[in-house]
């Protein structure tokens, strides 16, 4: 066996991971630190300034959060669309509505109306030989079905109120293809 | 003056104190940063941002262990910041020309060049170790920290840095045997 083969690779090893480590100490170090500790990185100041502008931010979006929020006047708000909605609605959904409603009595419209199944209405008279027909589209609530609504109205009447939404037709009339 | 009388100084803002500490203690900070990064440049911009932070943060030092062992402790989390960083990754490489100075033993050119020889394999061997054997390894024959300091800045116990030097060199010599070297022993 070669007598470089047959020695001590304890010893290579170890003498071969002293000399990976054992560079010597670059003579700027101690310098380099101590002006560095003199006066702070250009990118130190950049990385303040970038932490205070976000922290201005913070405190700009938490006072825009925080911020009381005026008091709302509801009542006569939802009565007064209401009667307007049901002096002018097409749809007709209520049509004894009375002009000042209570809170409550407002939630259960709303819901009612909410839950109303809809129908799309069809045009019989668009049927024309070629002509592509666009079936008109309008939301119209279905009557009826109110009293089954009863209950669900009296456990959700602490629901938040929302106000009516008013759903017109709209026809759209037939579009012709061009060839 | 000992480390803990220049720390007191230093905390009171007397840099000159750290300096003291600095030409203390810099050697073994540069060579725990290089075990870790093993590139003399990207050790040594570890190293320096060691000592920066050392003296940032010397009023957190409470001295449960020793200054020393404490600021290898920063230095070595330093590297490994760096070591983690793509671009340190790549810029990486293995300065196996230090296994060139490897002695021949009084050998003539022949057995020298393939001690040489060997010598690279060696170094090669230790580069593709896991980096938990390699770094325990080259900090522990480095020659400049006890096993209490290396487990301090592994933050393991002393018991699993030895059998992590053991299980390194065990992996080594595999390696080595597969090229035809064979252990004296």
């Amino acid at each position: 066996m070669d007598p470089l083969d047959s020695r001590d690779l304890d010893g290579v090893i170890d003498d071969v991971a002293r000399r990976m480590t054992g560079a010597d100490v670059p003579r700027d170090l101690r310098s380099a630190v101590a002006s560095r500790l003199a006066s702070p990185a250009p990118w130190t100041i950049g990385w303040r300034t970038g932490v205070a502008a976000a922290a201005v931010a913070a405190l700009v979006v938490v006072a825009v959060v925080m911020r009381p929020a005026p008091e709302p006047q509801r009542s006569q708000t939802v009565a007064d669309t209401g009667g307007a909605r049901a002096a002018t609605s097409p749809v007709g959904a209520v049509p004894d509505a009375p002009q000042s409603l209570t809170s409550s009595e407002m939630q259960a419209g709303a819901i009612r109306r909410a839950s109303r199944p809809v129908a799309r209405q069809t045009i019989d008279d668009a049927e024309v030989a070629g002509i592509v027909d666009i079936s008109p589209v309008a939301i119209v609530p279905l009557e009826g079905d109110d009293e089954d609504d009863e209950d669900t109205v009296l456990t959700l009447s602490h629901v938040v109120e929302i106000a009516p939404i008013d759903v017109e037709p709209v026809r759209i009339n037939g579009l012709e293809l061009v060839e | 003056m000992t480390d803990d009388e220049l720390v007191r100084l230093a905390r009171a803002g007397d840099a000159g104190a750290f300096d003291q500490l600095v030409v203390r203690h810099q050697a073994a900070v540069f060579r725990a940063t290089l075990a870790a990064l093993r590139v003399r440049e990207e050790a040594e911009e570890a190293a320096q941002d060691a000592l920066v932070r050392a003296w940032q943060n010397l009023g957190a030092f409470r001295g449960d262990a020793a200054f020393r062992t404490w600021l290898l402790s920063i230095a070595w989390n330093r590297a490994l910041s760096r070591r983690r960083s793509i671009g340190a990754w790549f810029a990486r490489r293995a300065p196996i020309e230090a296994a060139d100075h490897v002695r021949g033993d009084g050998a003539g050119p022949h057995e020298v060049l393939r001690g040489q020889d060997l010598a690279r394999h060696v170094a090669a061997a230790i580069e593709r170790l896991s980096p938990k054997l390699r770094d325990a390894l080259l900090l522990a024959q480095s020659g400049d920290y006890g096993y209490d300091e290396v487990a301090a800045m592994l933050k393991v116990p002393v018991g699993t840095v030895k059998w992590r030097v053991s299980d390194a060199r065990r992996r080594v010599k595999q390696q080595l045997a597969a090229l035809g070297y064979m252990d004296g022993d």
